[in-house]
């Protein structure tokens, strides 16, 4: 059953899922859940609570199937649920640094870049680490670009911004996390 | 040289420029070593990113989902059953008990209205209930007897 139902777009699988189709809504839990868990999983360096929360984001999707309008991608809203879930949590268990992110000033520069360093799994590895300490806002905005290849549009969506926000808070993330990289750089030589 | 702002090179990287910045922008990248090495850590930066693990759950998301979905809606089936239960059958029994009230209530009510007419006194009779009647003619006519 779930084979005839992998030849549908999302619309039409929400579609029918809103009509009361379980295999529907199986399908998109299938398609989804690798990328929303795997976002959850960097957005709380928990594998437990990206587990419980991505169930809990296609819980909240299922319960809210009828609020659901095509206007909005079922991806985008799914990331939306998932991201609004984590930061409760994360103020919840004041895990969350919130900075202050000035739109408006300039990025610090970052001149010390991660090239020097040399072996990939190790540059991974500490790329992953920066990534971690990075202020939640600036690591989602990240993920959703570098990882799950949202559009600016689509960004915006997820965390209700406008393009123009998203543009610039793009960029100082990147700013950041290879500011974080820097020293690193400079232990590994 | 006038470098540009470090999130139009940003957003270069994300092919977000429109054709006359992008044009602008790669004409100063050309004569300018700074930004171009901005836009190469960048680029490394997006490659490195893309190439980070991909971990999954490592479960069948869907039939986890589908089972806390089906436990919940038995747990409603559950509280609905428990609330006809401890309340459907007695409010089902005051409501007949006012039912059958007002019924009630309307029949004697209606009753009494109608025997209402039928019901005279005869304030001024000569004769005391159960008292003797001296001249049965007199005691007739006083109760309209022929």
């Amino acid at each position: 059953m779930m084979r005839t139902l992998a030849h549908l777009d999302d619309l039409e699988c929400a579609a029918r899922a809103r009509g009361g189709d379980g295999k529907a809504f199986a399908a998109l839990v299938t398609r989804h859940q690798g990328r929303i868990y795997r976002f959850l999983l960097r957005l709380l360096h928990s594998p437990d609570d990206a587990l419980e929360l991505t169930q809990d984001t296609f819980l909240h999707a299922y319960q809210g199937m009828a609020g659901w309008r095509p206007e909005a991608t079922f991806k985008t809203w799914l990331f939306r649920i998932a991201r609004n879930l984590a930061f409760d949590r994360l103020r919840r268990d004041k895990l969350v640094s919130f900075v202050e992110l000035d739109e408006g000033t300039d990025p610090p520069d970052p001149s010390a870049g991660p090239e020097a360093l040399a072996e990939t799994a190790e540059r991974l590895r500490l790329l992953e680490g920066a990534l971690q300490r990075l202020a939640a806002e600036h690591r989602e905005v990240l993920l959703l670009r570098e990882i799950e290849d949202l559009s600016y549009d689509e960004i915006a969506a997820v965390l209700n911004l406008n393009a123009g926000t998203v543009k610039s808070r793009i960029a100082r993330a990147r700013a950041a996390l290879l500011a974080q990289l820097s020293p690193m750089t400079e232990v590994a030589r | 040289m006038n470098c540009p702002e470090y999130l139009d090179i940003s957003a270069h990287v994300d092919g977000m420029l429109d054709p006359a910045e992008r044009l602008r922008l790669d004409t100063h990248l050309r004569d300018c070593p700074h930004c171009r090495r901005r836009l190469e850590q960048l680029q490394l930066l997006r490659r490195d990113l893309r190439a980070l693990p991909m971990p999954t759950p490592g479960v069948d998301m869907a039939t986890l989902i589908g089972q806390r979905i089906g436990a919940d809606r038995r747990s409603r089936r559950r509280a609905e059953r428990r609330f006809w239960i401890s309340w459907g059958a007695p409010g089902l029994g005051v409501a007949a008990s006012l039912a059958i009230g007002i019924w009630l209530g309307a029949l004697l009510g209606v009753g009494a209205l109608g025997a209402a007419p039928g019901l005279t006194m005869h304030v001024f009779d000569p004769v005391p209930p159960g008292g003797l009647c001296a001249a049965t003619e007199l005691c007739r006519a006083s109760k309209g007897l022929q």
